[in-house]
């Protein structure tokens, strides 16, 4: 069996026993969807301005299930000593830490999907236009959120205060789904919370359902996310904490 | 490829290990030579902080060495470690597994990652761990983490191993089982670099030994080696009004009653000490006569 398939098996089991991150993982990303769907019923929104609002949804979902998640697991699996363990075996380190990122990204995939499900029933949303784009959107943005929460890790001395650690991250995120109404601001800072993934991610959503713009129009996010995804991972390689200090 | 039994499994030249730098650079390990042949067990002792855990980090590729020369199977650990780790194993000194799986399943995610792994069940047999497969990490005693800990070391049957203080924590039947399976694996020819506290598991397991001080090695060869040419010792109090002890061959000291021989004649001087303790009728109380061993070559060195 391939080291990546033992580890994210192990990974799994352990997500699967703690009740917590389960929870936060499977229940609450559709339970956002539903909030929303009851929240806006009354509502005729047009899908120009429900698709900010899924985008906003799959953003928290990303967050817990892959963000916030990665963040614990990785800062427990420091201080428990099994990443130095795992290190003195024959598994490269990339092995090692994507094999934790592996159940959590899969889950993910999952929970999208069904609240994107929830959505169209609920809110009477229609099928994108071109779904492509809005597959690369969600999985370019769940990618992000691995090289972020590693990177948060790095700064996080246990579990407990992940709690806090993880707060500047989320605040980037949040204000980049939309939390700011962007309208009244100057130029540069537009185009600054444009480069936040979780905006990023909204504009390809944007594209993806709507078609209203040429498929050129998605080089631009879609480079933001990847330069997000290359910048974070050469940061983690190089700022690794692979040991509880002292 | 051929390997005769004299070739060195291990050697490292001016091995040298650095924390920090400028100022506050600490050096652990200041420019030690060491060899292991294949199929002998090689122990590593020291004092706290002498550099045993720094040194075997380098040995086992854990860390580059800050200076010096390492060649382990004729390669070397951190470059070529794609093809040395599979051949070797090694027990860290603590620690490494999710407390909320099981042995067994820890074990598996430790097997998933090596290219030749025996099997989960056969490993658990060979510790002592079957009856506790089904028991989490967290509820584990500590002697039976430790045995998970060297079942995971030998897991890929390794032709080195690399144990840092395996019986560490270990109640005495634990720690007995332990020097069995590592003297099993010795007579199937793995070759064993091991550090320990323990100086009766290195008189009893090693078939040479080093021993560290402050970073450098201060004796070695085996263990009649190093503790040839040190004294033996003879102890005993005497009363308030004894007379002056005899000549002996040895040097002793007399202090508040105690007196302490030091000498490389032990029966000639026990056996003067005694006659003239009978002739003079001086009770020797709680005298202690023993050979040079190991414990007090250490003692000595490391004061």
């Amino acid at each position: 069996m391939p080291a990546i398939v033992g580890l994210s098996r192990a990974e799994l089991t352990l997500l699967v026993r703690n009740r917590t991150q389960l929870f936060l993982a499977l229940a609450f990303p559709p339970a956002i969807t539903v909030f929303f769907a009851a929240l806006l019923k009354d509502q005729q929104l047009a899908p120009a301005q429900l698709i900010p609002l899924l985008g906003a949804q799959f953003v928290i979902a990303l967050v817990f299930i892959v963000y916030y998640n990665l963040l614990s697991t990785y800062v427990a699996r420091r201080q428990e000593l099994v990443l130095k363990r795992l290190r003195t075996g024959e598994a490269s380190d990339a092995t090692v830490l994507a094999a934790a990122a592996v159940p959590a990204l899969a889950i993910a995939a999952v929970m999208t999907v069904l609240m994107t499900v929830l959505a169209i029933v609920l809110m009477d949303l229609p099928l994108p236009e071109r779904p492509v784009l809005v597959i690369a959107g969600i999985a370019a943005g769940a990618l992000v959120m691995v090289p972020l929460a590693l990177l948060t890790a790095n700064r996080t001395r246990t579990v407990e205060a992940a709690g806090v650690t993880s707060l500047p991250v989320i605040a980037l995120l949040v204000i980049g789904a939309g939390a700011i109404p962007t309208d009244g601001l100057p130029e540069v800072a537009q185009r600054a919370i444009s480069l936040i993934p979780s905006a990023a991610m909204d504009d390809l959503l944007q594209l993806g359902w709507l078609a209203e713009d040429p498929w050129s129009a998605a080089l631009k996010p879609l480079g933001v996310l990847v330069a997000w995804l290359v910048l974070g991972l050469w940061a983690v390689q190089r700022e690794m904490r692979w040991e509880p200090r002292g | 490829m051929t390997n005769s039994t004299a070739d060195p499994v291990l050697s490292a030249r001016g091995l040298t290990r650095r924390y920090g730098r400028g100022a506050s650079a600490y050096t652990a390990v200041d420019g030690i030579d060491l060899e292991v042949r294949r199929g002998e067990l090689f122990a590593l002792l020291g004092t706290n902080g002498a550099g045993k855990t720094s040194t075997l980090e380098v040995l086992e590729g854990l860390a580059p060495a800050s200076a010096g020369t390492v060649s382990v199977l004729g390669m070397d650990p951190v470059a070529d470690r794609r093809a040395v780790r599979p051949r070797q194993g090694l027990m860290l000194q603590s620690g490494g597994f999710p407390a909320d799986l099981t042995a067994a399943e820890a074990l598996r995610m430790w097997t998933s990652t090596l290219s030749a792994p025996r099997p989960v069940g056969e490993l658990l047999a060979a510790v002592d761990l079957t009856h506790r497969a089904g028991t989490r990490i967290s509820s584990l005693s500590g002697g039976e983490v430790r045995r998970l800990d060297l079942a995971c070391a030998i897991a890929g049957d390794p032709e080195l191993l690399f144990l840092d203080e395996p019986t560490t924590g270990l109640d005495p039947e634990s720690r007995s089982r332990a020097w069995e399976l590592v003297r099993g694996l010795k007579e199937q020819g793995t070759t064993i670099v091991l550090t320990t506290h323990y100086l009766d598991e290195a008189e009893s397991l090693a078939d040479r030994l080093a021993i560290m001080h402050q970073g450098r090695i201060v004796r070695e060869g085996t263990v009649d080696e190093v503790v040839a040419g040190h004294p033996s010792r003879i102890r005993a109090d005497l009363p308030e009004d004894a007379p002056l002890p005899p000549p002996l061959h040895g040097e002793a000291v007399l202090r508040g009653g105690r007196l302490e021989v030091s000498t490389e004649a032990l029966a000639d001087d026990l056996h003067t000490l005694l006659t003239w303790s009978r002739a003079e009728q001086v009770p020797l109380r709680g005298l202690d006569a023993r050979a040079a061993s190991l414990e007090s070559v250490f003692l000595t060195l490391a004061s």
